[in-house]
């Protein structure tokens, strides 16, 4: 697919005197999983406000399947189809696993009140329906025997994967994982990754943003690299990990030495 | 000078007297906001309590006013610091809304021990000094420029104290970023409780400051609050400057309103105000960012 | 709070059978009087907890919007000559107008500012029913409001409410629609909308739910009921003052819902009944009664803060893990 699913034109974020994002361009095709990287303090996180709502742009636009959404607010742009997850791991900490993933699926967010208070027809079905496709996501992420333990009690890989199970639960075109590896072990990176992978089989355009190098270039498909709040460079795993400014800023020489292909 | 703007006159000494009050009261509130984060609804019930240990010690005590309000600050500073110790402490982690109710609870307790102890009727003691000054038709009581005097004063010592003693930039460091000040080797928690014993001293000097001006009673509390509250919304909420400038002005912009236009509905008005001003700008005008 | 779904339900019907007969075993004025107000105050306190337990935002003027609708209702009956069945739910509309009003500008405050701009809302309301000699009769307030039209039902059969019987089956009446409909909404997929807006507005919005929307919602409903109770309160008592309006009695309703045991139907149930017999039982003590109240709130949100009900659960639930260990 060649139409740019998300496309970010020029996009500048000032905070007083600080220059957190400066005219960054990018693009994400849809069926891809893109990623974002840079050191700390580049930017990233912004970039997924901005993207997500939760931040407007100074300067430049964003759009969507075409659509602008730059200056929307966070519940209208996640209602245009578009999910993610924070960097802190953020659940609805006093409910249950089940709860969590029935409060964001849809249907949640498209019931009345009116039809809550009095509603007759289709309401207990319409519950039923929304519980069950709550136990099928448990499974699907593999949260499939903490259904009823409360979120907050989880351990860190399972609020991980809890958090990452919420924004699927709406069903999103495009899913933003803001750090999705954050804090695991080795092999539970690869459980990470292999969720990942299914999730975007299933149809869903994913754009990560990862600090873990072996992560990123084992699934995206392509990369944007950020420094200082601007763009480096965007490409391909091999492109990016040969860029000179990506690997003195961020990759550092060892890693791009022993990668020859990355 | 005329009649009229005679009273013009002394309607504008009442109001910045009036400011004075809720410029220190507003200042305790915004100290104790900006470095633990929580507004204090029981901050205007401890100004009454500063106002009723006063009472207390001038009427049955004989002490003379400056020593009563003196003790009466030190020990409001006191029970300022142990309110925050065992009452707010414990729920920093928690959700706010829990230390809110833990204010209403104070109230309850506070302003029901007065009046159990004091009685619901007014009280009065009488203030430093019972002179008044006539000049040119206005009537001046001494103790209301004294209000005045005092309240610049403290307001001036607080900010050199915040701006050039060690302990008062620890205090401004703690509230700016807690984590750096910790990281610096502050203690934090004690800071915190300072403050909250300061903000706390400083309302008790302004209900025994006006004490011999307006009556006391366990109510008294009420209004002086939700007026405080205002003028830190409005001024921004840990904002020392919003805090004083907020308070003169809304001190005077009730006086001037209750004289020349109506006592009636003053308190809507600046509820109107403040909705008006939050719904265009719903950090307040001058916010901290916090 | 029974272990099982069965013994729940028994106990549900335990207790509606019980309070549906309640005043015809406990005949004393004095005792039917009171339970008239606990009524009412149930009412009040689910109204509360939904904006403050379901939704998490703390409403320090819920007390006055209560008087708006006890005035309300009162004024039109008196003024207007409105038939008490039509100033009653005129009366619950008027209040949820204010509420949404109201509601608008303060909601759009984040965090802090919502509980004060709240405490603030109620002292001006307060201070204005106060103070308008010529709507509300000021500080001498409103008497002589007449009880409940006759209804007549077939059979020539007429339903009089002079009676403190009479009254309690009507505010009964409300307080099952109150239970019902509040209950309903706060376990549909509506309410568990509120739920996300008091775990975490920011997620929320991230899962597209519009959470100002929610709350302006959420605290509508909630005037209405507290508008709902008003109504009742004047007709039944029959004299209104401003003190209906203060914000002492916001404080009430609060820790009616806290101790109940905030977040839950039943803890709401629980501390409007509870409370206000606790409050006759310590009428004596008049002064005391506030303070014991406020320690009791202290040392609830320090050491039981789910309420009454809450703890019990948590008990329950430990007894259940116990069992189940062995």
């Amino acid at each position: 697919m060649n139409r740019a699913f998300l496309e970010a034109r020029s996009v500048s974020k000032h905070f007083g005197g600080l220059q957190a994002i400066s005219d960054v361009s990018f693009d994400i095709r849809q069926g891809e999983i893109f990623s974002v990287i840079g050191p700390n303090g580049a930017g990233k996180t912004t970039l997924f406000n901005l993207i997500t709502g939760f931040l407007a742009p100074t300067r430049g636009e964003i759009y969507f399947k075409g659509e602008k959404i730059s200056g929307l607010k966070p519940y209208q742009v996640a209602r245009k189809s578009l999910g993610r997850t924070f960097q802190l791991t953020t659940l609805f900490e006093r409910n249950t696993v089940l709860e969590n993933l029935v409060i964001g699926q849809r249907a949640t967010r498209e019931t009345s009140v009116l039809h809550g208070m009095f509603g007759w027809r289709g309401k207990r079905s319409a519950e039923n329906k929304t519980l069950e496709r709550a136990h099928q996501l448990s499974e699907t992420i593999g949260l499939g025997r903490e259904k009823d333990m409360v979120a907050g009690l989880l351990p860190q890989r399972a609020q991980k994967q809890l958090s990452i199970g919420l924004a699927l639960a709406s069903e999103p075109e495009l899913l933003l994982l803001d750090e999705p590896a954050g804090g695991l072990s080795a092999g539970e990176v690869g459980m990470i990754i292999e969720l990942i992978s299914r999730i975007r089989d299933a149809g869903t355009t994913i754009c990560l943003i990862e600090h873990k190098m072996s992560m990123v270039m084992n699934i995206s498909d392509r990369i944007l690299a950020l420094n200082y709040g601007k763009k480096v460079t965007e490409g391909t795993p091999a492109e990016v990990c040969q860029n000179e400014e990506v690997i003195k800023s961020y990759l550092g020489e060892k890693y791009a030495a022993s990668r020859r292909s990355c | 000078m005329d009649i009229s703007s005679g009273i013009l006159f002394q309607t504008i000494i009442n109001g910045i007297m009036l400011g004075s009050i809720y410029a220190m009261v507003a200042l305790g509130l915004a100290l104790i906001y900006g470095i633990l984060e929580i507004p204090n609804f029981a901050h205007g019930t401890l100004y009454m309590l500063g106002a009723y240990i006063a009472y207390q010690l001038i009427i049955s005590l004989g002490f003379p006013y400056w020593a009563a309000l003196f003790c009466s600050a030190a020990v409001l500073f006191l029970i300022g610091m142990l309110i925050e110790r065992i009452a707010f402490r414990p729920l920093y982690t928690q959700p706010m809304i829990n230390s809110f109710i833990v204010a209403v609870g104070l109230i309850l307790i506070l302003e029901n021990g007065v009046q159990a102890v004091w009685g619901p009727a007014f009280k009065r003691f009488p203030g430093a000094s019972s002179s008044v000054f006539h000049l040119l038709n206005i009537t001046i009581t001494a103790q209301r420029v004294i209000v005045i005097v005092t309240a610049v004063v403290l307001i001036i010592a607080l900010h050199f104290f915040i701006r050039h003693t060690r302990l008062g930039s620890a205090i401004e460091a703690t509230s700016q970023n807690r984590k750096g000040a910790q990281l610096m080797g502050i203690n934090v928690s004690m800071m915190g409780g300072l403050t909250f014993g300061l903000g706390t001293a400083l309302a008790a000097v302004a209900a025994c400051l006006v004490a011999p001006v307006l009556l006391i009673y366990p109510t008294m509390g009420g209004p002086v609050i939700a007026m405080a509250f205002v003028i830190i919304i409005l001024g921004g909420m840990g904002s020392f400057l919003g805090a004083v400038v907020g308070g003169y002005i809304i001190g005077l912009a009730e006086t001037l309103f209750a004289c020349y236009v109506t006592t009636d509905y003053v308190e809507a008005l600046i509820f109107g105000i403040l909705v008006l001003v939050l719904s265009v700008k719903p950090t307040g005008l001058f916010g901290k960012g916090h | 709070m029974a272990a099982t779904p069965w013994g729940k339900r028994i106990f549900l019907i335990l207790v509606t059978a019980f309070v549906l007969v309640a005043p015809l075993i406990i005949t004393g004025k004095y005792h039917q009087h009171i339970m008239v107000m606990c009524g009412i105050w149930v009412i009040a306190s689910l109204a509360l907890n939904l904006i403050m337990g379901y939704t998490g935002q703390l409403n320090l003027a819920h007390g006055s919007f209560f008087g708006i609708g006890a005035y309300a209702t009162a004024l039109l009956v008196q003024n207007l000559g409105f038939s008490f069945w039509v100033a009653l739910p005129l009366g619950c509309a008027i209040t949820a107008v204010f509420g949404y009003l109201t509601g608008l500008p303060t909601l759009r405050t984040k965090g802090h500012y919502f509980p004060i701009a709240t405490m603030c809302l109620g002292i001006a309301i307060y201070y204005v029913i106060a103070r308008w000699e010529g709507l509300t009769g000021g500080a001498k307030g409103l008497f002589g409001l007449p009880r409940p039209d006759p209804i007549s039902l077939p059979f020539d059969v007429t339903i009089t409410f002079k009676s403190t019987i009479a009254c309690y089956y009507l505010v009964l009446f409300f307080v099952f629609v109150t239970i019902i409909l509040i209950s309903r909404l706060v376990k549909s997929l509506a309410g568990k909308r509120l739920i996300a807006v008091r775990g975490n507005e920011d997620l929320a919005q991230s899962l597209g739910i519009n959470t100002m929307q929610v709350k302006v919602i959420s605290f509508t409903i909630s005037t209405l009921f507290a508008g709902l109770a008003g109504g009742l309160f004047a007709a039944y008592m029959g004299t209104l003052m401003a003190e209906q309006a203060h914000y002492l009695l916001s404080f009430e309703m609060l820790i009616n819902v806290v101790i109940g045991g905030i977040g839950t139907m039943a803890g709401p149930i629980l501390g409007g009944i509870l409370l206000p017999i606790l409050g006759e039982i310590l009428q004596s003590l008049a002064g005391f009664r506030l303070i014991l109240y406020g320690l009791l709130l202290v040392l609830c949100i320090h050491f039981l803060h789910t309420g009454i009900v809450g703890g019990l659960r948590a008990a329950v639930m430990r007894r259940r893990r116990r069992r189940e260990a062995l």
